[in-house]
Order: C-alpha cells, then structure tokens, then sequence
C-alpha cells in the first residue's frame, strides 16, 4: 500500500489542455474520488498515474518511487475500467488469474487468492464461464476481482459503476465502500456523479476544464464550496442561486434583489455596498414559513411543481425576480400547491455569498434559525 | 427475442435457394472429379454421361508415371504456398497492430498506399519483375516466387488484420498491461487471440494467391523443376496439338483437394466472432 502524488502535471493533447498543471496529495489508504463533469480531465488524470499516457509536464509518484517514466506495468497498480475490458478468450478464473500469473505468483497462492475474492464478491460459482455469459453486473464484479487479486498498492477506478442499473449501482457501491475499509488501499476513483463521490471518498477531488477547484472531505466541500461551481456542481437538487446586491450600513450587511431583504448574520468581512453578488442556499436549507411571520427575514415565492418522492418533497418555486428556487422539504405534510404563493426563509446549514464576477465565494454564514 | 415459426412456402424457398446456391458452387467441383474419372474417349460423347459409367483411376496413375513431375509440382506449390502464409501473417500481423494502435507521422498515408500495389493489373508489373528478378538472381527460385506472392497477399493481409485489431477494445490491452504485460506480450496474450478470424482469413488468401497463382510461376521460372501445379499443369496438358482433358480434370482435383480441406478445416474461424462479452456491448 502506498500515497501517490502528483507534482505539477499537465498533459496537453494537440492544443486542447486536458488537464492543467496539478499538485495532489493522496494520503496512504484514502479512498479519493476525482469528480466533475464530462470533459474536465478525470480520465485522463487517472491514465498518466495508471501509465496509459504520459504527463506532458510534471511528476508522478507512488509512495516513495518516481514512477513518471515507468510502464503501467512496472507501478504495481490495479485499474477497472468504465467498459470492464474483461478478457474474452479467457474463463473468469484465467482473467483475474493473469495478472498474477504474469507476476510468477505460485499455483496455490494463485488459486486460494481468486477463490477469495471470488467469495468476497459473490462470484465464485462463476468462475467457469466465459465473459459473455456474464450479465453486466457480474461482469463489473469479476472485473473488481481481477484487480482485488493483485493485492496491488493502488486501486484505480474509472466510472467503474456508470453502466449498472441504479438499484446496482447503489447496491456496489455499498459493497465497494466495505470493501475499501476491509483491504485498506488507496483507491483513486473517477466518477461524473457527485451522490457518489459524496457517499464514497474520504476526500473529493472536483475538477472543470483540467483545473482542480476544491479538494477536501466531502462535508467541506458541502459545507463550504470555495466557488460557485463546486457548489452548485456538489449537492442535489443543486444550489439555489440568487442574484443581488449588498448593502453595508456600518458594518451591517443586508442582501438585497427584487422582492427580496434579507439581513445577513454579522461578519468581519469587508463587502462594500452595491457589490453584485450571489447569494447561495442549499435547498434543504431552505423551510417555508408558516401562518402569519411577515418576518423581514423570508422570502415570497410562487410555486410552480412540486414533486413528491414520498420520503420528501422537491419544491420548484420562482421569486418575483423570477429566479428560480428549490426547497426541499421532508415528507408529505403541508406540501403547498401548484399557483400558491409562499414564503420560505433560510433555516439551517449554511448560506454563501459569492462574486458575480468571478464566482468565487467570498463569505459563508451559519444559518442561525 | 423469440421463436419465428416459418410458413411452409416460405421454409421450401429458403431451402430452394439453399439448393441451388449448392449446386452452384459445388457442380463443377463434381464434373471435375466425374471427367477424371472418365477416358479421354468418354469426356467427348454426346449427350454427355453424368455419372463415369466405367470409373477408371488410370488418369491418377498416369499423374505419377506420366513425362511430368506432378509430384514435383506440386511439392514446389506446397513450399511456396506455406512459405508465403507464413510470411504474410507475420508481417500482416504486425504492420497492421502498428497501423491500428500506434500513432505515428503518415500513418494515413501509409495505410493508403499500402493499397497502391493492387491498382496495378499483374500483367502490367511482369516484364519489369521479370528484368528484376533475372538481375536479382531469383528467377526459379523458391525465394523469387513467395516474395512475388508475399507481396500480392501482403496488403489485403494488412488491412483484414488491421481491421479485426480495430474492431478489440483498446482497454482490453490497457488492461493487460496494468497486469503486468509488456506492449508485445499484451498484444500476443491479449490481441492476437482476438483477431484470430482475421489471420485465418488472411492465411487462406495468401494460401489461394500462392497456390492459383499462374502467371507468376510461368514467367518467373524457367525450369520445369520449379514450376508450380497450375503452371506446370499448363505445359504439361495443353499444347497446340494435344489436348488431355480427363488427365487435366485429374491433376486439377489433386491442386482442388488442399483448398478444401483447408475451408473444411478452418470455416469455423472464418465464420466465429471472439470478441463477445468483452466489454459493455
Ligand atoms: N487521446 C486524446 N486525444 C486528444 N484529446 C483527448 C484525448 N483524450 C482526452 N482528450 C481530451 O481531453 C479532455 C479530458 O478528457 P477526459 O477523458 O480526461 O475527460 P473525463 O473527465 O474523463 O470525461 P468523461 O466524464 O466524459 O469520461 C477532453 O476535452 C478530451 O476531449
Ligand atoms: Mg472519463
């Protein structure tokens, strides 16, 4: 088992940068999950460290060995793939044997090692067949197995369950997670779906365009996203964003859109007045304000759909600036109805201000309810 | 998926087809093997006798104690037919692994004008292959004549296996080399296993090439020693005055017989897709 780092790496394809000059850290045993949206380099990020492509610029390394210029094979790496790349001349037993056999591993140590990650899986009854006459799911596990085998010092996973059925997917991904608390290796991880990276990492690693934006555990990044796209990007249903300005009389600052007034909490942040900002709100932040609290603190909305997936309710409602705004509320109880005008006000968690300009947050408050 | 029962008409038309495409193909493999049977007397009558009315085998013996070498022949057509399978696949195999997975500058390039060499009919290339060859020393000779049928294999050979490489997951590969293979060795324990269908495919062209091949062998050999079955077959039964069909349709069954076997042998490669369950279809 061993941390890998990357050390200002770049890799730059023709002239699209596909991922720009990274420092990461990834301690010894973490489960990292590398997130963001179709494009931003995950993959290839996770390639240069498996040695599938070569970092334009940087350095690569695996607990204390520069593996840079190494082959994939020399790492001491076990990869899953988003297609599984299973062998398919080969029994299950013969593809997640291979790479030990390549390795001279022994006869027994060979056998008594896929026979437990076989039991581990659940797929030791299936060690006979061909991939072919595999489902998808069963698949996906011999394609775990061949790397859990390996016993390797680093597991690397791309989209490892994003062609699984959902009821799957949520049931491997339990199973991925004990499975890293009972081997205890670093697991790097590629996903595009932040419920995951959520559920899974120890540490989040969200990327855009080749840029890392935020790393950390997955209650900062809720928590308190460093810009606007982490946190809209983190969360679901995602971030309620509101456009306005601040107004700061001595200190006080009060923000301020159509049909909106909304003092904020005391901080010793400097924001001058008329600064063009962003306020965001988680919606399950956000509560509705009942009977008769004129309160200067709540916001009036009108509701436009509300959905309900039994254990909550999902309000899509639009402020008289016409933006937008989703609240989340638990169970059926007092569901508003469609046309209805509400108003609901910011009750727990956090809110966060960020710059129009450049979307990056400038304050977080505590939500005092 | 389910069962689709067939209407009677309609399973008597599939197997009409069937039938004729059968016949065919397969008839005059048949009158080949029927005239060799027959005395050049009876290959002549009119209507003809579809079926040898007194099968004699003295065609086939005469093949072995005739004034030509048959066995020579075809020994010289086996060598050669062999060394050029050989040949080909190798460097089929490996040029189109390059031109498939390697990046490199022209790659485009070379891949097309890999193809130049078929525009040309062989007619045309002869004489200067002949001055060529008479400076390079090879006329009748075995190396002369695989490296002449090498290079007619040798391009149909690359794109085929080219094509069937494309056709295996890059992952597949990645993978192997994660566990722990080098390029070469994932190629050899990943890919080639793969792409079987296309090197068989490719080894029977270059085997028909090799063995039907009949300009080649009449102009680039001299020496009745070296000639191949059908250009041996050429000089030793037409001539301006003497015509042996029944012991020609013998000889012929005997150069037709390894091409069978060899389909009979190897269909179910040409026909067997590998790469199933490899990767998410
Ligand atoms: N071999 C390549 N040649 C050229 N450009 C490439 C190559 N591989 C990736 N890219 C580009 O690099 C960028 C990052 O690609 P990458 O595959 O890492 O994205 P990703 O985050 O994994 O996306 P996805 O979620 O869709 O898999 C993309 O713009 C992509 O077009
Ligand atoms: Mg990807």
């Amino acid at each position: 088992m061993a941390g890998v780092k990357l050390a200002g790496v770049s890799k730059v394809f023709g002239n699209t940068t596909a991922v720009a000059r990274t420092d990461l850290e990834i301690k010894d045993g973490e489960f990292l999950v590398l997130v963001g949206p179709s494009g931003c380099g995950k993959s290839t990020t996770l390639r240069m460290i498996a040695g599938l492509e070569t970092p334009t610029e940087g350095d690569i390394y695996i607990g204390d060995r520069k593996v840079t210029n190494l082959e994939p094979k020399d790492r001491d790496i076990a990869m899953v793939f988003q297609n599984y790349a299973l062998y398919p001349h080969m029994k299950v037993f013969d593809n997640m044997a291979f790479g030990l056999r390549l390795r001279k591993v022994p006869r027994q140590e060979i056998e008594a090692r896929v026979k437990e990650a076989a039991e581990i899986l659940g797929i030791a009854h299936l060690l006979d067949r061909f991939p072919k006459q595999l489902s998808g799911g069963q698949r996906q596990r011999v394609a775990l197995g061949r790397a859990i085998v390996r016993h390797p010092q680093v597991f690397l996973m791309d989209e490892p369950l994003s062609n699984l059925d959902a009821k799957l997917r949520v049931q491997t991904r339990a199973e991925l997670i004990k499975l890293h608390q009972r081997l205890k290796t670093t697991v790097i991880y590629v996903t595009h779906d932040q419920t995951e990276a959520m559920t899974m990492g120890t540490r989040i690693v969200v990327m855009k365009d080749g840029v890392v934006q935020q790393v950390g555990t997955p209650k900062e990044i809720y928590n308190n996203p460093v810009n606007i796209f982490v946190a809209g990007f983190i969360g679901s249903p995602p971030m309620n964003f509101i456009k306005g300005i601040i107004e700061n009389t001595n200190g006080k600052l009060l923000f301020k859109a159509k049909g909106i007034t909304l003092p904020l909490p005391a901080t010793d942040m400097a924001v001058p007045s008329n600064t063009e900002v962003i306020l965001g709100i988680r919606p399950e932040s956000l509560a509705i304000v009942n009977g008769e609290n004129n309160g200067t603190q709540s916001i009036s909305c009108e509701v436009e759909v509300v959905e309900n997936i039994g254990s909550e309710t999902i309000i899509h409602a639009r402020t008289q600036g016409k933006e937008e705004v989703v609240i989340k509320a638990s169970g059926f109880d007092k569901a508003p109805q469609m046309g209805m005008v509400m108003k609901v006000k910011a009750s727990q968690g956090n809110m966060h201000l960020f710059d129009a300009q450049s979307g990056t947050c400038l304050i977080t408050f505590a939500i005092l309810a | 998926m389910f069962r689709r029962r067939f209407s009677l008409g309609w399973t008597l038309s599939v197997w009409g087809t069937v039938i004729v495409i059968l016949g065919w193909s397969l008839f005059p493999i048949y009158w080949m093997l029927v005239t060799s049977l027959k005395t050049n007397m009876d290959v002549f009558k009119v209507p003809p006798d579809f079926w040898p009315l007194k099968p004699t085998l003295e065609n086939y013996t005469a093949l072995t104690t005739g004034i030509s070498p048959i066995g020579r022949f075809f020994f010289n057509s086996l060598i050669t037919a062999l060394l050029t399978v050989l040949i080909t696949i190798v460097l089929a195999t490996l040029a189109g692994y390059a031109l498939s997975r390697l990046k490199f500058r022209f790659r485009d390039q070379i891949l097309v004008s890999v193809l130049v060499t078929q525009m040309f009919p062989l007619v045309v290339m002869l004489a200067p292959l002949y001055l060529l060859y008479v400076k390079a020393h090879l006329l009748n000779t075995y190396t002369g004549m695989v490296i002449a049928f090498t290079s007619f294999a040798l391009p149909f050979g690359i794109w085929m296996i080219k094509g069937f490489i494309d056709s295996v997951p890059v992952e597949i590969e990645q993978a192997a080399m994660v566990d722990g293979c080098s390029r070469l060795k994932a190629m050899w324990t990943v890919v080639l296993p793969l792409t079987i269908p296309g090197i068989v495919a490719t080894g029977i062209f270059a085997f028909l090439d090799a063995w039907n091949n009949l300009l080649f062998p009449l102009t680039l050999t001299n020496d009745i020693m070296m000639k191949t079955l059908p250009a041996g077959m050429v000089l030793a039964f037409t001539g301006q005055f003497k015509h042996d069909w029944s012991g020609m349709m013998a000889a012929s069954f005997i150069t037709t017989l390894p091409v069978l076997i060899l389909f009979v042998l190897l269909q179910r490669y040409l026909v067997e897709g590998l790469t199933g369950g490899a990767v998410k279809g």
